[in-house]
């Protein structure tokens, strides 16, 4: 399992290894967030093994 | 995924362009939008003054750290709204980003100015975003005014513009479409030439600018943008872009090539502005919207 810091704090968890794979199950936009993987950027495209933490960052400004 | 320029590892994968980027090679693409931008679209003069309108959100501090690195003269502009812990954290992010740099800002505080946009809203029973716009629209104009700016440059993105764009095609609203260029000139003795040198790149990229290069802003968002119309437009076209990589670059930046001289506004009453009795700022009528507001406020 690998475990997703969501933008509003909340936390989720996917079984999917890629990190597109991973938005993609928790139906989240690629071009709406920053991925963090041990404080670095990362990929859509790049693998994480189990119990890695993903960060989501969002980059939506409003109003 | 590897730096299509020198094999390192991507942090950034920009499909628009079928292309990842490491650190360094991003941070070259990033500033070659920006020259773009401003080259194509004349921002600059040799001596300008910029003011900088900044909220302390990544875009508006990433545009300031990226104008100041270019040697332009620039100093920041902040109007502090009053909405509760959002204006605070916010207010303290440009403090300390001036002070890191060693630059100015200029701050305007609504709640010390006994007008927090809250207030403003509720007497005149508008909708906080519509006042907010016009109250941070007057400060913006008057204090370039004021202070003898040259230029006023805003942080709105790939995205902001893509999503206004597509709001005002929806309602076809002529009058704004009139507006979108990324360089508005000077407009009656009192407006400064507006400038949006971050055009052409996307909120994503700008966020990842402002983390590469440990940019501190507020990621919060103003509590009041929720259910803004704007949001909604950036995630349809988000969703777009998932599907056609390229959408959101191609709607908004041909708008300028294809369509924008169909919607270019007519100076036709020019001649009829006059100074507003109370703030000296040009007005068609006797008393400019700003002032109005105020006083029915009051
Ligand atoms: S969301 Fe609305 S109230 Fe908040 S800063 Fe933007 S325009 Fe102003
Ligand atoms: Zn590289
Ligand atoms: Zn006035």
């Amino acid at each position: 399992m690998v475990t997703i810091e969501m933008p509003d704090g909340t936390v989720r968890q996917s079984d999917k290894n890629r990190i597109k794979d991973i938005l993609k199950d928790i139906g989240q936009n690629d071009n709406a967030v920053l991925t963090v993987v041990d404080g670095c950027l990362v990929t859509p495209d790049t693998g994480v093994k189990n119990g890695t933490v993903v960060k989501l960052i969002s980059v939506v400004s409003g109003g | 995924m590897k730096c299509i320029k020198c094999s390192e590892n991507a942090v950034i994968s920009l499909y628009r362009h079928n292309a990842g980027f490491c650190k360094e090679h991003f941070t070259e693409y990033f500033h070659k939008q920006i020259n773009k931008a401003a080259k194509d679209h004349k921002m600059f003069v040799k001596d300008d003054k910029v003011m900088v309108c900044v909220s302390g959100g990544k875009d508006s501090l990433v545009l300031w750290h990226i104008l100041h690195s270019y040697g332009l003269d620039t100093t920041g502009m902040y109007v502090s709204l009053g909405i509760g812990e959002y204006s605070q954290k916010s207010k303290e992010k440009v403090r300390k980003f001036a002070e890191k740099h060693g630059l100015k800002a200029i701050i305007v505080d609504l709640e010390e100015k006994g007008h927090p946009i809250p207030m403003l809203a509720s007497r005149t029973r508008r909708n906080a975003c519509s006042v907010c716009g016009q109250v941070k629209r007057h400060y913006f104009n008057k204090v370039a005014f004021d202070e003898g700016f040259t230029v006023v440059a805003t942080g709105h993105n790939l995205d902001d513009e893509a999503a206004r764009l597509f709001g005002n095609v929806l309602r076809w609203d002529t009058a704004h479409l009139g507006k979108m260029s990324p360089n508005l000139p000077e407009d009656g003795d009192t407006m400064k030439r507006k400038v949006k040198p971050l055009m052409r790149l996307t909120e994503k990229e700008v966020a990842a600018y402002a983390f590469l290069h440990g940019i501190d802003y507020i990621p919060d968002e103003c509590p009041m943008s929720k259910g803004a119309s704007s949001l909604e437009y950036k995630k349809a076209l988000n969703e777009l872009e998932s599907k056609m990589p390229g959408t959101k670059h191609f709607f908004y930046l041909e708008y300028f090539n294809l369509a924008a001289d169909r919607f270019e506004i007519k100076e036709e009453n020019k001649d009829k502005l006059k100074k507003c009795l109370k703030c000296g700022m040009d007005s068609y009528l006797d008393v400019c919207s700003f002032c109005r507001l105020m006083e029915k406020a009051e």
